[in-house]
């Protein structure tokens, strides 16, 4: 077979994954050929390497959680089903359909409330500003968005259906939420966007001076006014967006997401660490501040100016 | 070798190899396979494992006309180096346990 054809194979086979992930994959496999054939193997060899392709797409949605997670949850039930009669299927089928929507567990201090509209759940979970030093968002494919506050608390707010999960934890300090975006029935090829459209939205008040990180496969993430002890933000195909940001220590990083705005100090502070393959990137990277910045982006443009 | 053992290793291994110096897929392939046996498909969850617990950061540079991902160890899978130095400290002393307990 040959590489073009080795990897089409392959990804129709692993089609079941998210789009971002499907596509880090192939580029994987297909940088492996290329360095096989560079390395003097024929293209036949290098692809006959990797061992046939059905098997290793298997073992890729095997590895990868983020596939259709119904497709187990129904094998099992079928499984299930022949042994034990309709009753206790519906038992599990009630407790997988409550492990599916929205567990959030929480100690401490923090609290939720939930408000229906239309389909979605709107959630929002508040955890008093001085149990938390920090903040950590790892959200599948949602843009992620950071605003200041007025109150005292902070929030985060969140849409949800039934086609996703989310958790929040605060423990030791540390409020977390982890979101999945799950696929849904069939809709899921039809429409692969699906419930992907809404934001994470986090407000922190002024008086927060803890750490935020946040993490994105397809999402923006865009902070306003906010400060922080240390930044470390990372979307693979999103823009990072700062809009008057105040903080000793930024790390920023994207593979094919512009990273741009502004930062509330003077340039001289920073030691600064900038970089791009392939975009425009400026401010040039520079040593001598006690303060840090350090953006990497591979395919796009940094554009970041300083101010008062 | 058992493989929750080995998966544990190659981890650190990975970490090793690109602690040297920035790497990408194919070297760290050719690099590791002097000293374990390690495919394409085990190297690939743990690139991403390692990526997803902020022990390695990646890039992609030019090459011949396409772009190659290049992997660069973070302070986080410096330490996770060192931590699995400690490890091996202890593991040293369960062998030696088990070797006394043998000659019983």
């Amino acid at each position: 077979m040959n590489k073009e054809l080795y990897i089409k194979r392959l990804r129709l086979l692993i089609r079941a994954l998210p789009n971002g992930e499907r596509e880090t994959v192939v580029d994987f496999y297909r940088e492996m050929i290329d360095d096989k054939i560079e390395n003097g193997e024929t293209q036949e060899q290098a692809v006959a390497g990797l061992g046939d392709v059905n098997a290793l797409a298997q073992k890729i949605l095997m590895e990868n959680p983020n596939r259709k997670p119904r497709d187990t949850q129904s094998v099992i039930s079928i499984a299930l089903a022949s042994f034990c009669g309709v009753f206790i299927v519906a038992a599990i089928v009630i407790f997988i359909y409550s492990l599916m929507t929205v567990p959030v567990n929480m100690t401490g201090s923090a609290q939720s409330s939930t408000e229906q509209i239309g389909k979605m759940e709107k959630k929002i979970v508040t955890s008093p500003v001085d149990g938390v030093t920090s903040i950590v968002i790892n959200a599948e494919n949602k843009d992620v968005v950071l605003s200041q506050s007025t109150g005292d608390t902070v929030n985060i707010t969140y849409f949800t259906d039934n086609t996703q999960s989310y958790t929040v934890t605060t423990e030791n300090g540390e409020m977390k939420l982890v979101n999945k975006d799950h696929a849904s029935h069939g809709s899921f090829y039809l429409f692969p966007e699906h419930g992907d459209h809404t934001s994470i939205i986090i407000s922190v008040p002024q008086s927060y001076n803890g750490a935020i990180s946040a993490n994105t496969g397809n999402g923006d993430i865009v902070l306003t006014q906010i400060k922080v002890s240390k930044l470390d933000l990372k979307s693979s195909n999103g823009d990072i967006v700062l809009k008057a940001v105040t903080s000793p220590e930024l790390i920023l990083d994207t593979s094919n997401g512009d990273i741009t705005g502004s930062i509330c100090g003077k340039e001289d502070d920073y030691t600064i660490q900038t970089g791009t393959s392939n975009g425009e990137c400026s401010p040039r990277s520079r040593s001598g501040g006690s303060k840090k910045l350090t953006a990497d982006t591979s395919n796009a443009d940094i554009n970041i100016e300083f101010t008062n | 070798m058992d493989i929750q053992l080995k998966k544990g290793l190659l981890d650190v291994c990975v970490l090793a190899v690109i602690n040297e110096q920035d790497s990408y897929g194919y070297q760290i392939i050719k690099d590791i396979s002097a000293c374990i046996e390690i495919s394409e498909s085990t190297l690939y969850p743990i690139l991403k494992r390692l990526e997803m617990g902020f022990c390695l950061s990646t890039y992609s540079r030019e090459h011949n006309g396409r772009l190659r991902k290049y992997y660069r160890i973070t302070d986080i899978g410096k330490q996770r180096i060192r931590d699995f130095h400690e490890e091996w400290k202890e593991l040293e002393q369960i062998h030696k346990f088990i070797l006394q307990e043998e000659k019983k």
